[in-house]
């Protein structure tokens, strides 16, 4: 076994420790998004309800400048119906949002088992150098 | 020094008869315009005076009354009387009699909506229905239902009730419901409630809490969430109103059991699966979830409503139609409460936030709606005043855009309102007050209301109902009917050019009682005196006419008539008293092409005199003062008299004079006349009369007082 061999045999082991170092960090990124994702998704959950909340709040402000009843049929109607349009969005922006986050989780163990099996083959293909075929 | 005479020239007289408290304003318009003392007589766009139009007789009947033109040109007369509604065709003819729950007419209103008239009043409402056949039917008004049986009904929880719970035995079929305090009534049966929004019938009363149902929409589950944390699941409470974040699942938490972390709650909204990481989100609390599970025993739960109009809760006791909407108002159970049905579906009063679905509003005032009347905007009538809802294209009405925006403040009547091309005209709770709406064209103040009967109110005593005509072909100018508790009716005319509406009081023998005008025709509903009793009668004002109640002889004979005294003309002469037979006709006038019989009525006219403001002539209000001469100038004129009412000594002007043919009519005269009278007063006044009944329009009077 020439020194040469040696050398390449190094050579790619480190570029296997490289390679795995990378994907471990792509994966940690991935994690990072992912639990980022989940805060943003409660996030838009809380947003659309305050928002909900402004928004009936000024309906009842304006009625009641309007000289109609605030606990009339219609203004509850209206009101639901601002609701329904609120949860509507709100549900359908946090589910996104969640699976966005719930992708972002795949890919990081994705990128995790990505990651031992570039250093187990660097490994793999170093081994011949240092020991022949 | 002498005082010089005083000359008052009028020709115009359209202001009407004026409150003779009002007898010194002659520094006011209105006064100069006006009359002291006028009876039965009518003014004319051009300010002018006539003798008033008498009215044809239509039918026998009592009750009060309406016309209604369903398809094309075929109009009917309806009339709504004690416990019936009864059609007549344009002929007089009956085609339909209908039982009504209604037993004072006089208390009831209506309105058409295509083929159909809505009646309320103190009862569920009526639905008149004709068909294009020609079927009449009457029915209780009712909800209109969906294919799967949901009841497009206004429903309403009422206070009372806030804090009481309900309970289904199941979500399907034929279930046992229970309230948390008293709540079911024997009227309840048939009645619809909502549990969680979702529709049930009362089908029986167990008590006052416990009744039978029949379940019309599958009713929402009962659902426990296990949360993953107990202290987050004690930060709910019973009442609260929850949400998870997923699924989007609403509900009401009935339940919480922090050992076993569950919380238990009936869905408001709409069942659906549990979402992968759902949080449950309540007012104050946020927990996550493991799982959700469908509880078989629905819950008791505060989120039930009721229908707002009910047998139980009450019936709208006016309705009117505007906008291609029904509008229901005056309820028993919500006093300033307006409901408008669903655009083009009056049966459907299903509240939705919808542009085209149906709206319940409250004003937020003291008030009782009586009536919502339409025109470019609409107008709720209330005990406490008048608002007016704004309406325009760009903010059509539609739920979330009814605006009430008072418009006048003080007490009103129930009184129905007239809609007019200026606005709307209405009764105060004197019922000796009428008062007019009107744009302004302002955009800050689109609206002002006024008093027109300021100088007029000793003419109005309770008025009982008022209508307004549009210009016809026979009487081209727009009036106001009012017609007194006494029987009396007061005419209003238009002025627009002056701003005030002039009054005038028209009486006879017969005692109105309902006025109303469609397509310029008034109809009025009047009972006459007979010697065989009390008859009442519909009567058409007809300017052709010169009695009231008039009959053509030829179309007898006439049972209400038998034996009584009447009144006849024929051919244009003036025959007085005469006695129909005991047939019901009249005799001895075979030779007469046209005999007509009805019942006098007799106009009078005071003129005001007013004075100068200063000058020479001031100083005869310190002197007795003669009518030196009165210069009458009428139009198309009979006989008619003329003289001081207070000696009872008159000269008659305009009848037959020296070379005419007396076996003629009297003839129609255009001309000047001069009157003398003797003696003075500190208030001279002179009076014109009618002798015969026939035309009579005057159109100037020149006094010349002197001292």
């Amino acid at each position: 076994m020439g020194i040469s061999a040696v050398f390449m045999g190094l050579s790619s082991l480190v570029g296997a420790v490289g390679a795995y170092q990378g994907k471990k960090h792509e994966q940690q990124q991935a994690k990072n998004a992912a639990t980022a994702g989940h805060i943003q998704a409660d996030q838009i959950d809380t947003a659309y309800r305050e928002e909900l909340t402004s928004t009936l709040n000024n309906i009842r402000a304006i009625r009641a400048t309007t000289g109609v009843a605030a606990d009339s049929p219609t203004g509850l109607a209206i009101e639901a119906a601002n609701e329904r349009t609120s949860d509507r969005n709100r549900t359908r922006d946090v589910a996104n949002r969640k699976i966005q986050a719930r992708q972002l989780e795949s890919d990081a163990r994705f990128l995790g088992q990505s990651a031992n099996m570039s250093l187990f083959g660097g490994v793999a293909k170093s081994l011949p150098y240092f020991f022949g075929a | 020094m002498s005082i010089p005479a005083q000359v008052i020239r009028q020709r115009d007289f359209s202001a009407g008869e004026i409150n003779p408290d009002a007898e010194r304003r002659d520094d006011a318009e209105m006064f100069k315009n006006g009359a002291r003392y006028a009876r039965n007589l009518q003014s004319l766009r051009t300010g002018q005076l006539e003798r008033r139009s008498g009215r044809r007789w239509l039918y026998n009947d009592d009750g009060v009354r309406d016309s209604f033109r369903p398809f094309g040109e075929d109009e009917f007369s309806i009339t709504f009387a004690a416990n019936r509604l009864t059609v007549r065709n344009a002929a007089g003819a009956k085609v339909a009699e209908l039982s009504a729950p209604w037993t004072d007419p006089f208390a009831i209103t209506w309105d058409f909506y295509e083929n159909r008239i809505f009646v309320c009043g103190d009862f569920r409402p009526q639905v008149i229905t004709v068909s294009e056949s020609g079927t009449w039917t009457i029915a209780n008004y009712t909800f209109y239902v969906g294919l799967a049986g949901k009841q497009h009904a206004p429903f309403y929880r009422f206070a009372e009730t806030k804090n009481i719970t309900m309970r289904p035995s199941a979500i399907t079929g034929s279930i046992t419901v229970t309230f948390s305090a008293p709540v079911l009534k024997s009227g309840h049966v048939g009645s619809v409630f909502r549990y969680a929004g979702r529709q049930l019938r009362i089908t029986g009363i167990t008590n006052s809490t416990t009744g039978s149902a029949t379940v019309l929409e599958k009713l929402n589950h009962t659902v426990d969430w296990d949360l993953t944390n107990a202290n987050e699941t004690e930060t709910f409470s019973i009442g609260d109103i929850v949400s998870t974040s997923g699924s989007g699942v609403e509900a009401e938490v009935i339940a919480v059991d922090v050992p076993s972390t569950t919380v238990r709650g009936v869905i408001t909204n709409r069942y659906r699966r549990r979402a992968s990481e759902d949080r449950l989100v309540g007012p104050v609390s946020d927990a996550d979830t493991d799982e959700m599970f469908i509880v078989s025993t629905p819950g008791a739960t505060t989120q039930w409503d009721e229908l707002f109009m009910s047998n139980v809760r009450g019936w709208p006791r006016s309705v009117s139609v505007d906008n291609q909407r029904v509008i229901f108002t005056d309820f028993p159970q919500h006093k300033s409460a307006i409901m408008w049905s669903a655009v083009g579906v009056p049966e459907d009063l299903l509240v939705t936030a919808e542009a085209t679905g149906a709206i319940l509003e409250f004003v937020q005032a003291d008030c009782r709606v009586y009536h919502v009347v339409g025109g470019y905007d609409e107008f709720a009538i209330t005990d406490a005043g008048v608002f007016y809802i704004p309406i325009s294209a760009e903010t059509p009405l539609a739920p979330g855009s009814v605006e009430f925006r008072k418009v006048f403040t003080g007490e009103v009547s129930s009184i129905r309102p007239v809609q007019v091309t200026e606005g709307l005209l209405f009764v105060d709770k004197s019922l000796t007050g009428v008062y007019a709406v009107t744009a302004t064209g302002q955009t800050a103040r689109p609206y002002l209301a006024q008093e027109i009967s300021e100088f007029h109110r000793h003419l109005f005593s309770g008025i009982r109902s008022m209508a307004a005509t549009a210009g016809t072909p026979q009487a081209a100018t727009r009036q106001i009917y009012a017609v007194n508790d006494d029987g009396t009716l007061v005419i209003g005319q238009y002025n627009a050019d002056k701003s005030y509406v002039g009054w005038l009081k028209w009486d006879g023998s017969g005692s109105v009682k309902h006025v109303a005008s469609r397509r310029g025709a008034v109809v009025l509903s009047t009972v006459y005196p007979l010697d065989g009793g009390d008859i009442a009668v519909a009567e058409k004002v007809d300017p052709n006419m010169l009695l009231d109640c008039s009959v053509d002889a030829a179309d007898g004979p006439f049972a209400f008539l038998e034996n009584e005294t009447v009144q006849v003309v024929a051919d244009g002469f003036y025959f007085g008293n005469r006695t129909m037979n005991a047939e019901g006709e009249l005799e001895g006038f075979d030779d007469y092409d046209e005999v007509m019989i009805g019942f006098l009525f007799e106009w009078k006219l005071q003129p005001n005199l007013g004075a100068f403001e200063g000058g020479e002539a001031f100083g005869q209000r310190l002197r007795r003062r003669k009518i030196s001469k009165v210069m009458i100038k009428v139009r198309e004129t009979t006989e008619f008299r003329c003289g001081d009412p207070s000696s009872n000594s008159y000269r008659l002007f305009a009848g037959y004079e020296a070379g005419d043919d007396t076996n003629l009519p009297m003839p129609i005269r255009s001309d000047v006349y001069q009157y003398r009278q003797l003696g003075r007063s500190y208030d001279p006044t002179y009076e014109l009369a009618q002798t015969i009944p026939g035309p009579f329009r005057l159109q100037e009077l020149t006094t010349e007082i002197t001292v």
